[in-house]
């Protein structure tokens, strides 16, 4: 997962100066209509939006396919506006993110219940238990499930810090907000978490698992 | 606002960069042991690193170098034109279906990407009903109860004897499409025992390698439960559901009081369900639940209430809904149990 966080907010401390990586210079070409550095760009970022993508969605789900054309689409037409204020990847990602919840919404909506069951098959020879790989695929389905709960700045702050792992000041700049607003965002996000565990004694058989 | 409102963001990061310092580990952890959030969150960065890991990302690299190429034609010929957009989205459908078909012509490619067409297509409830289609329609009928596992030449060896109902779903064993891309990453992906392994599915009918060595075309006589579980692990990972369930089966039947087997109880009931098979699935979620307690309780409640609304026993699945929303009333399908409940009336 390493790949999917970004680099860091691409400025330099000293002087403030926004620094152009090789990869925001690709993307400035590409939103000047260069076809060969946007596929170029596309091709850099397609494993890290498909990451991004199943973290939210699930492995396997149907919409997976769905959601990253949208986002890759989305992307593209979002380059002329693109500020050069983190990664290009970073900023897919936020689109890609936004594109799933989205769509985990939009289902939930529409009471689309196909995703709503643990990956039970998922059961993995990866050094867990049986019982630990199933208590952490329904972490992530709770997770996923309190995402469609969210408000969207909430929800998409809380996939890109727990799904991809991006500290507060990579959050900050792929969104585009203040530090402190994502770290309010992130507290009240995981507030609700809180309260969502607390509420349920059983689920703390989700928190039991140690590695 | 307590303590743990205030979350200690940036030791997180710290913790997950692997840049905490001692006494900062110290804080965060006092700070973790009162904080469920905070504890949760760390258990699903780990748990999704494991799963993001582990990635069929080639398939995406196709499916976005087209649509990349209809995104920049969107672009350049309108930006805001809303109906070219539209048109690029489609016609971006239409062009990876030809770039699929031509990329049977690459090995690696074609893998790739059934494999993570196997994926998609587990969850249709009749994967083997398109059988000439080589790309399904991504919007499937989930609650579409048509069976696709092949008859088992041997009594059941989980259940005495299959129902009339399950015999009468389960066709005849065809050729599946996707078997070819399933072999070509089978040697990539199971140990070199499992490779010479016979698929215990009937409807497998690849012929039997023939360089292996002869001693590892012997299985095991006693498999461990542990053995029989991780090869069902690979076989499911592989797509092979057949072997998979077969596996399961023989883990149930050789080693029914292992600590396998109260989750494979759940596990292949679900494949069952998931294969249009409630009939031989519905017992095994009440074997589950008749134990007592056990983690998967949530899930087998759901197999169970699932299991029934496909067999069409609205009394029992009714109250299967209604037990689910007394012991776990907020389970990730409480919405589709209250909507269930909703269709099949109040009592």
């Amino acid at each position: 997962m390493s790949d999917s966080r970004s680099e860091g907010s691409p400025v330099d401390e000293e002087d403030a100066t926004p620094v152009v990586t090789p990869a925001m210079e690709l993307a400035r070409r590409a939103a000047l209509g260069d076809v060969a550095c946007t596929r170029e760009l596309l091709d850099a970022i397609a494993p890290a939006l498909t990451r991004a993508a199943r973290a939210v969605l699930g492995t396997g789900h149907p919409e997976i396919e769905d959601v990253c054309q949208q986002a890759v689409i989305a992307f593209v037409q979002a380059l002329p506006s693109f500020r050069g204020e983190c990664e290009p990847q970073s900023f897919a990602l936020r689109i890609g993110i936004r594109i799933a919840i989205a769509s985990r919404k939009r289902l939930r909506a529409r009471h689309v219940h196909h995703a709503d069951v643990p990956e039970l098959e998922r059961f993995a020879s990866d050094g867990l238990s049986p019982e630990a790989s199933i208590l952490a695929e329904r972490r992530k389905l709770l997770l996923r499930s309190l995402l469609e709960e969210l408000p969207e700045e909430q929800a998409e702050a809380l996939a890109l810090r727990i799904m991809l792992g991006w500290s507060l000041e990579e959050v900050a700049a792929a969104t585009s907000a203040p530090v402190n607003t994502v770290r309010s965002r992130v507290r009240i996000a995981k507030d609700a978490l809180r309260r969502r565990i607390e509420a349920h004694p059983d689920w703390a058989l989700l928190l039991g698992v140690t590695r | 606002m307590t303590v743990t409102d205030l979350h200690p963001e940036e030791l997180l990061d710290r913790a997950r960069l692997g840049t905490i310092t001692a006494a900062e580990r110290a804080l965060l952890d006092a700070h973790v042991v009162r904080c469920p959030a905070c504890r949760m969150e760390l258990a699903l960065h780990h748990d999704f690193q494991a799963e993001l890991g582990a990635s069929d990302d080639d398939y995406t690299f196709d499916l976005l170098t087209v649509a990349h190429a209809k995104a920049r034609a969107s672009t350049r010929i309108g930006r805001g034109a809303r109906f070219v957009r539209s048109a690029a989205v489609a016609f971006a459908g239409a062009l990876f279906l030809l770039s699929t078909v031509a990329a049977a012509h690459w090995t690696g490619v074609i893998a790739a990407v059934a494999d993570f067409s196997r994926e998609v297509l587990d969850r249709s409830e009749s994967p083997e009903s398109e059988p000439e289609t080589p790309r399904r329609d991504r919007r499937p009928d989930r609650e579409r109860a048509a069976p696709a596992e092949a008859p088992a030449p041997t009594p059941d060896p989980v259940e005495p004897a299959p129902s009339p109902r399950a015999e009468a779903e389960a066709p005849s064993a065809g050729s599946d499409p996707r078997e070819t891309a399933e072999r070509a990453r089978e040697p990539l992906e199971l140990p070199s025992r499992t490779r010479s392994d016979r698929p215990l599915a009937a409807d497998d009918r690849a012929p039997a390698p023939a360089a292996e060595p002869p001693l590892d075309d012997v299985p095991d006589p006693t498999p461990t439960a542990a053995a029989l579980f991780d090869e069902a692990a690979s076989a499911r990972r592989s797509g092979d559901r057949a072997r998979a369930m077969a596996l399961c089966e023989e883990l149930l039947a050789r080693h029914p009081s292992s600590r396998e087997a109260a989750p494979v109880l759940v596990i292949l009931g679900r494949l069952r369900l998931d294969r249009g098979d409630a009939a031989r699935a519905l017992p095994l979620f009440d074997r589950y639940l008749a134990r007592g307690g056990g983690n998967l309780h949530e899930e087998a409640m759901v197999g169970r209430a699932r299991a029934l609304e496909r067999l069409g026993d609205a009394p029992r699945e009714r109250r299967a809904w209604e037990d689910l929303l007394l012991a776990h009333p907020s389970s990730p399908s409480a919405d589709h149990a209250r909507a269930r409940l909703a269709r099949l009336g109040a009592r």
